[in-house]
């Protein structure tokens, strides 16, 4: 089973390309080791962010340069490494692997490889830090990137180079929408990293299996470093996340980068900064933790035809405590991004899934890169839909309704209903556009509101199964003609007929006992 | 004798023989003529009239009856129709609707044979990767063990000479880094 | 470093050595601008040698030569 000469053969090669030179290096002193901060005396010429290299073969990462000690964080052996040590400097500053060969994989925040395959080939490398493209060097965002999501992709479009911010309590499907907008980009040619920082790897198990079983980890490298890393490998995960991004940019590519999430990034910064004995500032996050998020969502852009015209749409996800958007991180990242995705877990517990709040999201460059034909449909949506919501408040006071305003109530009802979606299933622009129609039609009233799902999703299956003409006749980038609207609402009235029958002419249960009675009584007068 | 006597005189004279008179005989035709014009307008027309409208609506009635029973036929057509029609949709519907959960039937077993075939690679990778990592347990324990062989020989063997060559190697070299 | 102020070199050796060889080491040391020196002796290194010159470390040592194999095995 296994190779005895090949481990011989091995051990020789890597003998013989070991390089036994005798270096001059500059070295310091540990002086302090603890908490996985080291403090060094001498290495005067170090510079920030460079990288160290600490007896035993060691990582560490200078941070603070003082006059007479230098403070570094251990990216590994913090265990191992003690007083007396020496530390040589490098010259380098933290660098992550990059390359074509980090796709399907799951790595560290330098680019080793942690999913239990094959070691990833020596290849190209890119420094974790990097300036953000230039105010020349970018295009306006044009392109959307569809996440399949109805609700999102109606009322909060996302363009390629976008930054949209996800933010919401624990537990409201923040992930759910970013491992959504992954598995939608197969076949679309976006290349997805998914850096997961501070979480749980049970979660993170899930999520891989979850794009291993819907084949996105094709386009999909996963960064990671979980809850049980070292505090400074949580911290630079985002930037070597960002830099293989980079990578694929600057080749014209668009990427898509999911953060996951910010708010245990700046925690981990914190306890570095700490540990470090910065000077903290409110919630006891040090001075530049503005700094921290904004230069990292700048490197977000969509590049001018002349670099190739590459993207990074950046997903940043932001937790929120008891649905507190005014602490500190969300304030921050909310006013660094271009947008946001609200998730309430109110919305999340009443059934709404994805639990996007319509009111409080927004997404301030998506609107111009979003597909004509959606634009054209979704344009009143926002506004019935706040319409909905209002009137739904106001009606918990009374009873008495007149039949306007339970038009009203009950079509938004059944819009509501329309935009929830379930997990994984991803609607295609097509799809979305049917959906649209319907639900903003006339012929929604025929559809008893406890049915709207059950219809929606047996109509797309219809109208592909029966009517594909129709189907494909659908020009996502052209406005919705009103012949084939007509066509389309046909399709849909003909399946409201095979699917619902005549009970769905009755007065629904939401009536008034009165209002139900009288209106079943006029009818018969009226023929 | 009798009845041949009568008979004679009414034969010579009728209206005698029976006490009648020409003038009462006038009388009562007047009578009678006015007796008929005026039972005619009193009962007569009205009757008439009465009828008349019965015999209309007998005639509506019928005529009624006819639509009905057109109607009725109609209806027993259109609703025949209906039927085939509503047939031929539920065979098509069903058509179509088998057609969808065929769809939906094919890419469901897709989807589980992907996963299937997923987790067999998955599987044979981490095989091959834990053949790799006992692979490179055993380079390291090697390479554990060959320095500390050559340590404890280094120890023992190591002569001044040695010793000086290596320094003075060493020297040498860092000299020339700095020149150059 | 500024030449006038004293320098101190830390030398380490893993046996005595010979008077030519310590005289070389003292010139290296010296074209390093250092002025003085002291010695060590540590059997823990094997051989060869180590200087140390302020930050600078000069590491010939038969010890360091056996880590880095085993480490890039």
């Amino acid at each position: 089973m296994i190779d005895v000469n090949a481990i011989g053969n091995d051990i020789r090669d890597k003998i013989a390309r070991a390089r036994v030179s005798i270096d001059e290096r500059v070295c310091g002193k540990i002086v302090y080791s603890g908490d996985g901060v080291i403090r060094i005396s001498g290495l005067h010429d170090v510079k920030y962010n460079e990288l160290l290299e600490v007896h035993g073969g060691y990582r560490a990462l200078a941070l603070n340069l003082e006059e007479s000690s230098v403070g570094a964080v251990l990216l590994s052996g913090s265990e191992e490494v003690r007083y007396g040590d020496l530390v040589y400097s490098t010259g380098e500053t933290v660098h992550m692997r990059v390359g074509e060969a980090l796709l399907g994989r799951v790595v560290d925040p330098l680019g080793q490889a942690l999913d239990g395959m094959e070691e990833i080939a020596a290849g190209e490398t890119r420094p974790i830090e990097f300036p953000a493209p230039s105010i020349m060097d970018r295009d306006k965002v044009n392109k959307p990137l569809q996440t399949g999501i109805l609700a999102i992709d109606s009322m909060i479009p996302i363009g390629r180079g976008q930054r949209e911010l996800i933010i919401g309590d624990r537990q409201t499907g923040k992930t759910a929408i970013a491992v959504d907008t992954i598995l939608n980009q197969k076949n679309e040619d976006v290349i997805c990293i998914y850096v997961s920082i501070g979480q749980k790897a049970s979660s993170l198990a899930k999520i891989l299996q979850t794009l291993r079983n819907a084949g996105a980890m094709e386009y999909t490298c996963v960064v990671c470093a979980t809850a049980d890393d070292a505090v400074p490998l949580q911290y630079i995960a985002p930037y070597s996340g960002c830099a293989l991004a980079e990578y694929f940019m600057y080749k014209g590519k668009d990427v898509l980068i999911v953060y996951d999430d910010l708010s245990k990034h700046a925690v981990a910064y914190r306890t570095m900064s700490l540990l470090l004995k910065r000077p903290s500032g409110r919630e006891a996050y040090p001075g530049d933790v503005f700094y921290l998020h904004s230069r990292l969502l700048e490197r977000a852009a969509k590049l001018s035809p002349a670099l190739g015209g590459g993207s990074i749409t950046a997903l940043p996800i932001v937790e929120t405590l008891a649905g507190d958007i005014s602490a500190y991180i969300p304030t921050n990242v909310i006013s660094i991004t271009d947008g946001q995705i609200y998730l309430e877990s109110e919305l999340f517990n009443s059934g709404v899934r994805p639990a996007v709040n319509v009111g409080l999201s927004v997404s301030r460059v998506g609107g111009s890169a979003q597909r004509a034909a959606i634009r054209q449909i979704s344009g009143q949506l926002r506004v019935n839909l706040a319409q909905y919501r209002e009137l739904a408040i106001f009606v918990q006071f009374g009873s008495d309704l007149d039949a306007e305003t339970q038009k009203t109530l009950s079509r938004g009802v059944k819009m509501t209903d329309t935009l929830k979606q379930p997990q994984y299933l991803n609607y295609s622009v097509r799809d979305m556009i049917v959906l649209l129609l319907v639900s903003e039609s006339d012929l929604i009233d025929k559809i008893p509101p406890k049915k709207v799902t059950a219809y929606n999703a047996g109509l797309l299956d219809y109208m592909r199964a029966n009517h594909a003409d129709v189907f494909e006749a659908i020009d996502p980038d052209k406005k919705v003609s009103e012949e084939l609207r007509q066509k389309i609402l046909a399709v849909a009235d003909e399946y409201v007929s095979c699917s619902i029958g005549d009970d769905g002419a009755e007065p629904h249960v939401d009536l008034p006992v009165g209002a139900a009675e009288e209106a079943g009584a006029a009818a018969p007068e009226a023929e | 004798m009798v009845i041949d006597l009568i008979g004679r005189q009414l034969l010579a004279n009728p209206f005698d023989a029976l006490g009648l008179e020409w003038q009462s005989i006038v009388l009562h035709l007047f009578n009678l003529v006015v007796l008929t014009v005026g039972l005619y307008f009193l009962l007569f027309k009205p009757v008439k009239k009465m009828i008349r409208q019965r015999q209309e609506k007998v005639r509506k009635i019928e005529k009624d009856n006819a639509a009905l029973s057109e109607e009725v036929r109609q209806m027993k057509e259109s609703t025949e129709k209906v039927l085939s029609d509503a047939k031929k949709e539920a065979a098509s519907i069903q058509e179509n609707a088998v057609r969808a959960a065929n769809q939906k039937a094919d890419d469901i077993l897709a989807r589980a044979r992907d996963q299937a075939k997923n987790m067999i690679e998955q599987t044979e990778r981490s095989l091959g990767e834990e053949k790799r990592n006992l692979q490179k347990e055993i380079e390291r324990q090697i390479a554990d063990v060959s320095v500390l062989v050559a340590e404890k020989v280094i120890e023992k063997s190591i002569s001044p000479e040695d010793n000086k060559k290596l320094i003075e190697d060493s020297l040498a070299e860092w000299n020339s880094h700095e020149k150059q | 470093m500024k030449s006038s102020e004293k320098v101190t070199a830390k030398v380490t050796l893993a046996m005595r050595a010979e008077e030519d060889t310590l005289h070389k080491i003292a010139e290296f040391v010296e074209s390093r601008g250092c002025n003085n020196i002291r010695y060590t002796i540590d059997p823990a290194i094997l051989g060869g040698v180590i200087i140390q010159i302020g930050d600078t470390i000069y590491d010939g040592s038969v010890r360091t030569r056996l880590e880095t194999v085993r480490r890039s095995v």
